[in-house]
């Protein structure tokens, strides 16, 4: 199915990672859009994918400490989340296994495993999908992934197995905020809920992916894609 | 016409490069996608045309001119090796460059290749290669054998074949379908907007076989010579 997104920056902001690059997969030159890379604990392995239908990275943690993993991000605290109609998207695996395999997809504040303060953002907690939605000013609020039938139970991931990921948010709070945010998994409603966000509390767009095994552990992830939009009127 | 682009990176990949850049024209850092640089024999000459040397319309150009130093000196320029399989959604890819109009250049001589294909000399690919002018649309499988079909018949080329030098050429490749190996079975090249090539149906690409976005350019003039080519954009398209 086609999606709209702005074509134009005067319609509002258009954020493509595909992953389709050059060979590098160093600090702030991952993926067409040079990515930052943090280590939290000890450093991940990132790679390149080959053979791949339009570009992929795999991630595997470091097999050192409980708690390793890393952080893909834009700018720090680059953007704000304003009302009217945006989200993101991306398409993920859990490779090797679900239990303590963990990630954090979307627009948050938080730049290690801990969790963020500020944002809209997928949570993976050992392939259990939940939507949160969470402000520094106000409340958090959130919603677990139900009734997806791709999913083990309608709300785990399924190893090995890839997942589509869409997250949309409309309208607008009573701060300048968005008013009501969605999660669709491989096409499906997953969850919805409110938002409290301000549209003063910053973001950037953040790929977050560890282990909490207990112990030293090497897992591992993959990722197709990650946008991200945002309709805004400047004219 | 244009083939349909995806709007959300959901329906497909998407990877254009119009060549402007800030100044680097290096190795990992060619254009908007900062390409990699493969040497073919001796480095060519690598830059962005300015002042005089712009065309109004034209917008970011890249002009790579070979080395002068053998016979079959060049540069091909990719993303990550063998990133890509095509399967059977289907693609497309577009490239908008001339053969410019300086003294001592050569249409005989002066070829370039690009599209998805996996390396200076493809064994696996959908891809054009333009010998001495004449574009050449080509699916190659390294498992199960090549099939291609050369330009005819194009107004806007002389002969109804070949580049004319100092004019800009729009060559654009649009692919589809699924043979028995999994990979697209048919693909057309159109030339300044006229059908000139087509495989319909005889593609045996594999969707195992690995390749990447690339582009190149290299003489084979049989000696040294320093022959120019004109890059104004690329596209790349694969249905997701």
């Amino acid at each position: 199915m086609p999606y709209d997104r702005p074509q134009s920056p005067l319609d509002g902001v258009h954020w493509v990672e595909d992953f389709i690059s050059n060979d590098s997969v160093a600090d702030a030159a991952l993926g067409n859009q040079r990515m930052e890379i943090v280590t939290i604990g000890n450093a991940s392995t990132i790679t390149n994918l080959t053979a791949t239908d339009g570009g992929a990275i795999h991630i595997v943690t470091a097999a050192t400490a409980d708690g390793d993993g890393c952080v893909l991000r834009s700018f720090t605290d680059g953007l704000v989340l304003n009302g009217g109609a945006g989200g993101f998207s991306f398409r993920a695996k859990l490779v090797d296994q679900i239990a303590s395999n963990n990630f954090r997809v979307g627009l948050d504040d938080s730049v290690t495993a801990t969790s963020p303060t500020v944002g809209i953002w997928v949570d993976c907690d050992g392939g259990v999908i939940s939507l949160q939605v969470d402000s520094a000013d106000s409340s958090d609020l959130a919603i677990a992934a139900s009734g997806v039938s791709t999913l083990t139970s309608g709300t785990t991931m399924v190893v090995a197995t890839w997942h589509t990921f869409r997250v949309e948010w409309s309208g607008s709070n009573s701060v300048g905020g968005p008013r009501f945010v969605e999660l669709f998994v491989d096409g499906e409603a997953a969850g919805s809920c409110l938002c409290n966000i301000d549209d003063d509390e910053e973001v950037e767009i953040k790929i977050a992916h560890w282990q909490d095994s207990g112990g030293a552990l090497a897992v591992e992830l993959d990722l197709d894609f990650l946008e991200y939009w945002q309709w805004i009127d400047r004219e | 016409m244009s083939a349909p682009l995806p709007f959300s990176v959901a329906d497909g990949m998407y990877l254009g490069e119009d060549f402007i850049a800030n100044d680097p024209a290096t190795d990992a850092a060619v254009g908007q996608q900062e390409w990699e640089i493969e040497t073919i024999g001796n480095a060519s000459t690598i830059a962005y045309l300015v002042t005089t040397n712009t065309d109004d319309g034209y917008y970011g150009v890249l002009r790579d001119t070979t080395a002068g130093t053998a016979d079959g000196d060049g540069e091909r320029y990719r993303m990550l090796a063998d990133t890509l399989v095509l399967g059977a959604k289907g693609g497309s890819f577009r490239c908008l460059s001339r053969i410019p109009d300086i003294t001592g250049n050569l249409v005989a001589g002066n070829n370039i290749k690009f599209g998805f294909y996996d390396n200076a000399t493809p064994t696996v690919g959908v891809y054009v290669y333009v010998d001495s002018g004449i574009p050449i649309l080509h699916i190659d499988s390294a498992d199960h054998g090549d099939v291609s079909a050369t330009a005819a018949s194009v107004s806007t080329l002389t002969s109804g074949t070949t580049l004319v030098k100092g004019t800009w050429h729009d060559i654009r490749v649009n692919f589809w379908g699924a043979n028995t190996n999994g990979g697209p079975s048919s693909a057309q090249m159109y030339v300044d907007g006229e059908l000139a090539a087509e495989l319909i149906g005889t593609g045996v690409l594999d969707n195992d076989e690995e390749c990447e976005p690339a582009f190149q350019h290299w003489q084979d003039t049989g000696g040294a010579d320093t022959l120019e080519w004109d890059f104004d954009f690329l596209e790349f398209f694969l249905a997701r």
